[in-house]
């Protein structure tokens, strides 16, 4: 417990202040809160149940949608899919933050550095990749094994719910490993050491003492893996799509879209989605009732650096597993994105006279929507990484520190807009803020930048607060009590602590903004178009090699600002 | 240090992009207050096809500028959609694939009627009785085929012919649920004398299989991993051209046209520009000129002076199988479902 009691007033009035920092902090919460996540789902909800053609509220609706066969089918398949993709993505996650964080394994540079990957690579695009390789119709795996082996059927279908699953779960391990070795690498290793002293081995000592403690990490990441799954449309629509497998997401888009125009349609569509957000909800709620069970604040007064577990004879078997799980499932797609981009067009065989640089000739030289699309991202990408920042640190801060009435409402309403599929959320975006409160931002870059607000508030939430559950309030109260304000101690003793975590959770936002699609996509005007959605143009104009292209130059601007960012932080490089 | 170096290039950054950003909000409010001549358009018509005729257009009139949204269909329906919620509407002309939303937007009074003199000449197929809409160009569904596996000598100019044996297992369309223009299609042929049901029974039978969109189709025929597709006509030209190895043939007993309808949208803020655009795109030397002569589209104004090898207007309206859009609206879900029981 804290020494002080915060809404102590006589403290209050000795530091001569009427308001104190929580307060402020709390109230913003909830106000920027409001405004970001609120007005969007609140319009879409607003419009969900009330029918403006006749200003009645029309829940008949609800019953009709809820009740058809397709949209459970849809709701089975979404559920299925979520929680067998976080319960694989976890395993990977948690498997290579051990090995990165505690073991001494080598070539550990480079292994990050793959992580990022799946991040810069647009998730159609990466569904594509795995599609071009793995389908059963024509995939170049299946092709090379029949041809080989002699096989009658293709050996791997990636058009199955199992399919998805696995695409989903490498895309998204990434998620848990990130929060993870953030964790292990802070954590106190005494409670390790006593129990080797007591003579536990070291399966034990992982298993009942390191995996425990880095529970709130592990949970968060889970939470993050299963709300993107629950939400994602551009792996089932491109991988489930031909074998008829519908999920949430991909049956909403397909409401929207057959309608032919009408909002009826959209009404239906933002009907469904409300199915998510119950989901979610649920999923919050049994994160908090794990965690409330044990205590994390492991990094106290006298933290040092955890000592590397050495992994002996395990080392190069190990190394080189990791190596080929990564080169398959991080660089294969990659390879086969860069591959695409110097075809000269889709379909060729992959033979040196099929390849040549027309398609960078005309991203480059061609279309000058490009420059705009870039720096048009890279703004994105910027303002949402720190606003999403500032606005993650001191949610984190309020929920997990001063702990106000309503604190579950608050993480509550920052997952929200998460948890709804992308093309969902632009049209609550569309709704409240082209007019609605009086504010017109429709068509203009601001509105793309509160949609990814909204949309990634989420991301540096869950980082920094599974960081800062681990800080001990001894270190604050020890900082209070040499005569530190309150102010002082958060940015002098609380906030050097989580620094990793809000660098990696700034790449988190500017990673995935950087080429987000689905909710820009609805909201670029004739000046505000982004990098995703000229990729998004030129696929859906047939020029699939031109948007690999477009994909690589994207990925390649990614790695440098990481880059030049990570030696600008030193301390530890991007992720 | 480190930190002041942050700082600095935040903001830097922000600033030097902020100003951009500044630019073009400036920009939209200036389309939106119809000081500045400007012109919104929302298609769903190729990129390269909307720069070409924006070139052409703003060559023509200087002090118009025309700016554009393209995206899938799909995407273009949602966006305006919710636009005409919001009655917040920035769109001034829309340019869709296919009537099916402009018969909706229609009857929900959300479209504004236009007699453009340069519509009189068009065939009253391709356009709206009570000129809500006119067709300024249409796709023409044809027989695309993998040139790698097979040969434009072998391959075939009608539908049924993709019946043949030799074909089995390598035959695919794509999935009408998704694809308007393939709807349309199959809404024209089952009513067909000639085809009807048995032919989608017979195309079943014969391996035929579903893509999710039309693009998607083409593209898989274009990697071999088909031999041929119900295609749309200048996606297999434009994919071609490129390079690609595919061909594509014009279907010569029966053909599927699908006009692609221009309209204005109620609440536009620049009504008179898009008056102007409208006349222009249907110009035979304006807009019809460039689509015909330089984007391998088919147009439906007669007057314009086309290429070789491709349809006439008027050809096209008098062999083009009759396809009632409203009726379409209708009882196209039952059809649907009819399609889906027979596929999936």
């Amino acid at each position: 417990m804290l020494m002080f009691d915060r809404k102590n007033k006589d403290l209050r009035r000795m530091e001569g202040k009427k308001l104190n920092i929580d307060t402020v902090m709390t109230v913003l919460c909830f106000v920027l809160l409001i405004i970001v996540a609120i007005c969007p789902v609140g319009m879409i909800v607003y419009n969900a149940c009330w029918d403006t053609t006749t200003n009645t509220l029309d829940l008949a609706m609800f019953k009709e949608v809820l009740l058809q066969k397709e949209n459970i089918g849809a709701m089975k398949n979404t559920i299925v899919i979520g929680f067998m993709t976080t319960l694989i993505a976890t395993l990977i996650g948690v498997f290579f933050a051990w090995l990165l964080g505690r073991s001494d394994i080598p070539m550990k540079g480079t292994m990050r550095w793959l992580f990022k990957i799946p991040f810069m690579i647009p998730p159609f695009l990466g569904a594509m990749a795995w599609d071009i390789m793995f389908s059963a119709r024509g995939g170049y795996v299946n092709r090379w094994f029949m041809s080989t082996f002699g096989l009658e059927k293709p050996p791997f279908n990636v058009n199955t719910v199992i399919g998805i699953i696995i695409v989903e779960a490498i895309y998204m391990f990434p998620f848990v490993y990130n929060q993870v070795v953030a964790a292990l690498e802070r954590m106190d290793p005494t409670l390790e050491e006593s129990a080797r002293i007591a003579g536990a081995k070291q399966m034990y000592v992982i298993t009942r003492i390191t995996l425990p403690l880095v529970v709130p990490a592990i949970s968060s990441g889970m939470l993050l893996v299963l709300i993107t799954s629950l939400a994602n449309y551009g792996i089932p629509s491109m991988l489930g799509f031909s074998a008829k497998i519908y999920t949430l997401p991909t049956r909403i888009t397909e409401r929207m879209e057959a309608a032919n125009g009408s909002f009826i349609g959209i009404r239906q569509a933002t009907i469904l989605s409300i199915l998510l957000i119950i989901v979610v909800g649920i999923a919050l709620i049994m994160q908090n009732r794990l965690l409330n069970v044990g205590r994390y604040d492991i990094i106290k007064g006298k933290s040092m650096r955890p000592t590397l577990i050495k992994l002996r004879k395990a080392k190069y078997p190990l190394l080189i597993f990791s190596m080929l799980f990564l080169v398959i499932v991080v660089l294969a797609p990659l390879a086969m994105i860069i591959i695409t981009s110097f075809l000269k067009a889709y379909g060729l065989p992959i033979r040196l006279e099929n390849f040549s640089l027309k398609n960078y000739h005309e991203i480059f030289f061609r279309n000058n929507t490009v420059a705009t699309a870039a720096k048009n991202s890279l703004f994105l990408g910027f303002s949402a990484g720190f606003i999403c920042l500032f606005l993650g640190v001191m949610l984190s801060f309020v929920i997990y520190k001063v702990k106000p009435k309503g604190r579950g409402l608050l993480e509550f309403m920052a997952v929200l807009p998460y948890s709804l599929p992308g093309t969902v959320l632009a049209i609550g975006c569309i709704l409240a803020w082209s007019g609605a409160f009086k504010i017109n931002l429709y068509n203009t870059i601001w509105i793309i930048l509160i949609a990814y607000a909204a949309r990634y508030l989420s991301y540096t939430l869950k980082s920094c607060s599974a960081s800062l559950q681990q800080v001990h309030p001894s270190l604050e109260e020890a900082s209070r009590m040499c005569g530190a304000s309150r102010l002082q101690s958060l940015t002098d003793v609380t906030m050097p602590l989580i620094k990793p975590a809000m660098i990696s959770s700034f790449f988190l936002v500017f990673l995935p903004a950087m080429r987000e699609l689905t909710t820009s996509v609805l909201l670029v005007g004739p000046k505000s178009k982004t990098l995703g959605v000229t990729i998004y143009q030129y696929r859906a104009g047939g020029h699939i090699s031109t948007a690999s292209a477009l994909a690589v130059v994207t990925i390649a601007i990614i790695m440098i600002c990481n880059a030049v960012i990570g030696q600008i932080v030193k301390d530890r490089k991007g992720i | 240090m480190k930190r002041i170096l942050i700082a600095l290039l935040v903001l830097v950054i922000s600033f030097s992009l902020f100003a951009a950003g500044q630019q073009e909000a400036a920009k939209a409010d200036g389309g939106s207050t119809g000081k500045k001549g400007s012109v919104m358009v929302y298609t769903s018509t190729g990129e390269d096809v909307v720069l070409k005729l924006k070139e052409a257009f703003e060559a023509k009139y200087p002090n118009i500028t025309m700016d554009y949204y393209y995206g899938g269909s799909g995407k273009v329906v949602t966006k305006l959609s919710t636009e005409f919620q919001t009655k917040a509407v920035t769109c001034d002309l829309v340019w869709m694939a296919d009537p099916s939303s402009m018969i909706t937007w229609k009857g929900e009074g959300n479209l504004v009627p236009y007699k453009s003199p340069n519509a009189e000449a068009i065939d009253a197929k391709f356009k709206d009785s009570e000129d809500y809409f006119t067709a300024a160009r249409m796709v023409i569904m044809g027989i695309g085929f993998s040139t790698t596996a097979t040969s434009d000598a072998e391959a075939p100019y009608t539908f049924r012919d993709m019946l043949n044996p030799k074909w089995k297992g390598q035959i695919v369309m794509a999935d009408p649920s998704n694809a308007g223009t393939t709807k349309a299609c199959v809404y024209a042929l089952v009513n067909d004398p000639g085809y009807g049901w048995k032919f989608f029974e017979d195309f079943k039978a014969n391996g035929g299989e579903l893509e999710s969109s039309s693009g998607n189709t083409v593209n898989k025929v274009a990697a071999a991993a088909y031999q041929l597709c119900i295609g749309v006509d200048y996606n297999c030209r434009n994919m071609a051209e490129n390079g690609s190895a595919i061909g594509f043939h014009n279907t010569t007993d029966v053909v599927c046209a699908c006009p692609c309808p221009i309209a204005i949208t109620k609440g536009a803020p620049n009504e008179e520009n898009a008056k102007i655009l409208y006349d222009w795109l249907l110009d035979p030397e304006g807009g019809q000129k460039v689509l015909a002569n330089d984007c391998n589209m088919t147009v439906t104004n007669p007057k314009t002076s086309i290429p070789a090898g491709m349809i006439r207007a008027d050809e096209a309206a008098r062999v083009a199988m009759p396809i009632d859009w409203i009726d379409m609206k209708v009882n196209g879900k039952a059809m649907l479902e009819k399609f889906d029981a027979l596929f999936k």
